[in-house]
C-alpha cells in the first residue's frame, strides 16, 4: 500500500476527530467516564493480512459491524476480545455481571457502544469530506478476527485500515480495534477526497 | 403534514415515528399510538420535546443531529434507554424498548436534507426472559460452588473415615484374637481339670497296688501269679489314664475342616467324657433324644467346636442351679434338673438344653451373647463363653443359637442344618 506520510497523517487526523467525537458522546450518555486514546493506524492490502495481525487472531472476539456504500464502500467493524467486551459492558452499565457471557441485553448495549464509535469514525469521515454514504444498521457478531476479515473481503485487492485504540474506563484499559475494509477500487476515492480536503495535491 | 408516504409504516409491528430536523413530529404510527395512548391527530405537527423532553437534551441531541444530515444509523439499546417513549402495559409495567434511528431522505425543498425515522422495538418479554435466565444461571452456579465445597468436605471426611474404620477393624481383630486365645487357655484349663479329675481314681488305685507289692514282699507272698495280676491291673489303669489324655486332647483339638458328624453322638460323647465334672448329688441330668440312628442326626460342620459349645451351655446350666441351691439352702428341698433334648424338625436338628436354675435376668437376657458380656468373674474361666459359642454356631456352622426363660429356669436352643451323608459312622 503506497500512502505518502502526509496521507497517513491526514487519515490519522480524520479518524482521530471521529474517535474524539465518539468519546464525547460516550461520556455524555454513559455512567462511566470513558477516554479513547489516539488511534495508531495501519493500512495494508488483504494479502498482507497474516503478517499484520499475528498474535491478535484466533481468540474469539465480540464484533459490532456496519456496512457503508457510496464513493467509498466496505465494512466498518469494532473488535474486542470477548472478555474485554464483557468488562466494557459492565463498566458502561455500572454493574458487575456474575459471568462474562453476552446475553441479548448485554449484546444490545455493546452494539450501542460500537454504534457510537463507528458512527464517530465513518460518520465524521463522510461528513468532513462531504461524501454521500449509505449505511446498514450495525449488528453484533461473535467471531474471530481472521474469519471476519476474510468474510468481508472479496480478495487480495481489498484495502484494510486498522485503527488500534484503547478504551480507558475507571483505570481499566480495554483494547479495541477499529477495522475498515474497503471494497476494491473505493479506497482510492477516499484518498483523493482526503487529498482535496487537506490540499495535499 | 403529508402522511401518505409513511402510510406503509402503519403495517410494521413496531412503534414508528418520523421527526423533521426541527423535531416536529411528521408521522406517528398505529403501534405507537396504541402504546402511548396519544392519537396521531394530537401529536403530528407538534414538537416532540413538548411531550418527551429527553429528546432535546444533549445526550440524545448529539446523536440525532447527524441523522438529519444523512449520517449513519444510531442505536439506543434497551439497557441504557429503557423507555424512550414511555408506554405502560396492561399489567402496569413499562415496556422495555430497543430503538434504531435511520435517515430518511426528505423532499427536495426541505430545510434539512433528511428526516429521522425512529423504529422502536418492544423487547419487554425478551428482557424478562434474560433476567430469569440470569437468575437461574446464578443460582445454578451458586449451587455448583456449594456442591463442590460439600464434595471437598466429604472427601476430607471420607479420608478421615477410612482411617477411623481401619483403626477400628484392627482393634476388633485384635480383640477377637484375644478372645480366641482366652478361650484356648480356658479350654486347656478345662482339659487339665478334667484329666486331673479322671486320673484321681486310677492314680489312687496304682498307689495301692504298688503298696501291695511292697507288703506282699515283706510277708513273703510275692508269687508269679500275684505279680502278673498286679501287672495286668496296673496296665489297665495306666491305659485308662493314657486314653483319658487322648480323649480330652481330641475333644479340645481344633477342627481344621468341616466334616459330616452326628449331633446325637457328639452330645452323647460330651456327656460321657465330662460326666465326672458335671455330676452332682443335687442335680439330675436327663436326656430326651428323638428316635433315629446316627445318620439321621447328621450335620456338616466342626464337631469338636460344637461339642465345646454344648459343654459350655451345660456348664452354665449347672452353675445357675448351684447358685440357686446356694441361695435356697441345702435343706430347701430344691433339686436341680438339666434336660437335654434332641429333635428333628423338617431339615433342621434342634438341641435344647434347659435347666431350673431360676432363669436369666430379663434386663440382660438380650446381651448375653455379646462379646464383653459376663456375669462371672474372670478367675472362674468357664470355657469358651457364649459369644464364642454364637460365633461357632452362627458364623462357622451357619446355624442359630437362642436363649429364653422357660418355666423356672432357662432354655438354650441350637439349630443346625441336617445333612445327608453316606459316611459310615464311627463312634465319635
Amino acid at each position: 500500500m503506497n500512502l505518502t506520510p502526509m496521507q497517513v497523517d491526514a487519515l490519522t487526523e480524520v479518524i482521530n476527530i471521529g474517535v474524539g467525537r465518539a468519546s464525547g458522546i460516550l461520556n455524555d450518555m454513559l455512567r462511566a467516564h470513558i477516554l479513547l486514546s489516539v488511534p495508531t493506524i495501519r493500512v495494508f492490502a488483504y494479502g498482507e493480512l497474516k503478517n499484520e495481525i499475528n498474535g491478535m487472531s484466533d481468540q474469539n472476539s465480540a464484533l459490532v459491524q456496519m456496512k457503508f456504500k457510496g464513493p467509498f464502500s466496505g465494512t466498518a467493524t469494532l473488535v474486542f476480545p470477548s472478555e474485554s467486551a464483557s468488562k466494557l459492558v459492565d463498566m458502561v452499565v455500572g454493574e458487575l455481571s456474575a459471568t462474562s457471557d453476552m446475553d441479548t441485553i448485554r449484546i444490545g448495549t455493546l452494539t450501542e457502544v460500537g454504534n457510537i464509535v463507528l458512527n464517530g469514525v465513518i460518520g465524521s469521515l463522510a461528513n468532513m469530506l462531504k461524501l454521500k454514504v449509505n449505511y446498514s444498521i450495525p449488528a453484533y457478531q461473535d467471531n474471530n478476527l481472521v474469519s471476519m476479515i476474510s468474510g468481508a473481503s472479496s480478495g487480495n485487492n481489498n484495502v484494510i485500515l486498522m485503527a488500534h485504540t484503547n478504551f480507558k474506563v475507571e483505570s481499566q484499559l480495554i483494547e479495541g480495534n477499529i477495522i475498515l475494509i474497503f471494497e476494491v477500487g473505493t479506497f482510492e476515492n477516499l484518498l483523493s477526497a482526503i487529498d482535496t480536503y487537506f490540499g495535499l495535491q | 403534514m403529508n402522511g401518505d408516504p409513511f402510510k406503509i409504516l402503519d403495517n410494521v409491528p413496531m412503534g414508528v415515528f418520523v421527526l423533521r430536523g426541527d423535531y416536529t413530529v411528521l408521522f406517528w404510527n398505529y403501534c405507537i399510538e396504541d402504546w402511548t395512548g396519544i392519537a396521531r391527530d394530537e401529536i403530528v405537527g407538534t414538537n416532540i420535546c413538548d411531550r418527551f423532553d429527553h429528546f432535546c437534551k444533549a445526550a440524545y441531541g448529539s446523536r440525532i443531529e447527524p441523522i438529519f444530515d444523512g449520517g449513519p444509523p444510531t442505536i439506543f439499546s434497551s439497557q441504557l434507554h429503557k423507555n424512550i417513549i414511555p408506554s405502560v402495559m396492561t399489567n402496569g409495567q413499562l415496556r422495555v424498548q430497543h430503538t434504531t434511528v435511520t435517515a430518511l431522505p426528505a423532499p427536495a425543498d426541505s430545510v434539512r436534507e433528511f428526516y429521522a425515522l425512529f423504529a422502536v422495538q418492544d423487547v419487554t418479554e425478551l428482557t424478562l426472559r434474560v433476567h430469569q435466565y440470569r437468575t437461574l444461571r446464578d443460582q445454578a452456579l451458586e449451587e455448583v460452588k456449594m456442591r463442590q465445597k460439600a464434595e471437598k468436605e466429604l472427601m476430607e471426611l471420607n479420608r478421615n473415615l477410612e482411617d477411623i474404620v481401619a483403626a477400628e477393624i484392627k482393634k476388633r481383630l485384635e480383640h477377637e484374637e484375644m478372645l480366641i486365645q482366652k478361650s484356648k487357655m480356658a479350654a486347656m484349663g478345662e482339659m487339665l481339670a478334667a484329666i486331673a479329675h479322671q486320673w484321681k481314681t486310677p492314680l489312687t488305685g496304682l498307689g495301692l497296688l504298688i503298696n501291695d507289692i511292697k507288703d506282699s514282699y515283706e510277708y513273703g507272698e510275692l508269687t508269679q501269679s500275684y505279680l502278673d495280676d498286679v501287672y495286668n491291673k496296673s496296665n489297665g489303669l495306666i491305659n485308662f489314664m493314657a486314653r483319658t489324655i487322648d480323649d480330652f486332647r481330641n475333644f479340645f483339638r481344633p477342627d481344621k475342616e468341616k466334616e459330616f458328624f452326628s449331633v446325637k453322638q457328639a452330645v452323647r460323647s460330651t456327656l460321657d467324657l465330662f460326666s465326672a465334672q458335671i455330676r452332682h448329688n443335687k442335680i439330675s441330668i436327663e436326656t430326651v433324644f428323638a428316635d433315629g440312628d446316627a445318620a439321621s442326626f447328621a450335620s456338616f460342620g466342626y464337631p469338636n467346636e460344637f461339642k465345646q459349645v454344648a459343654l459350655n451351655i451345660i456348664n452354665n446350666a449347672r452353675d445357675s442351679i448351684l447358685e440357686r441351691l446356694d441361695k435356697e439352702g441345702e435343706d430347701s428341698g430344691f433339686s436341680g434338673r438339666i434336660v437335654i433334648e434332641l429333635r428333628i424338625r423338617d431339615d433342621e436338628i434342634i438341641i435344647l438344653i434347659s435347666d431350673n436354675g431360676g432363669g436369666i435376668d430379663e434386663k440382660i437376657i438380650g446381651k448375653i451373647f455379646e462379646p464383653y458380656f459376663t456375669t462371672k468373674d474372670d478367675k472362674k474361666g468357664t470355657g469358651i463363653g457364649l459369644y464364642m459359642s454364637k460365633l461357632i454356631i452362627e458364623n462357622n456352622m451357619g446355624g442359630r443359637i437362642f436363649a429364653r426363660n422357660l418355666g423356672d429356669g432357662a432354655e438354650f436352643a441350637i439349630e443346625l442344618k441336617k445333612s445327608e451323608s453316606t459316611t459310615a459312622w464311627i463312634g465319635a
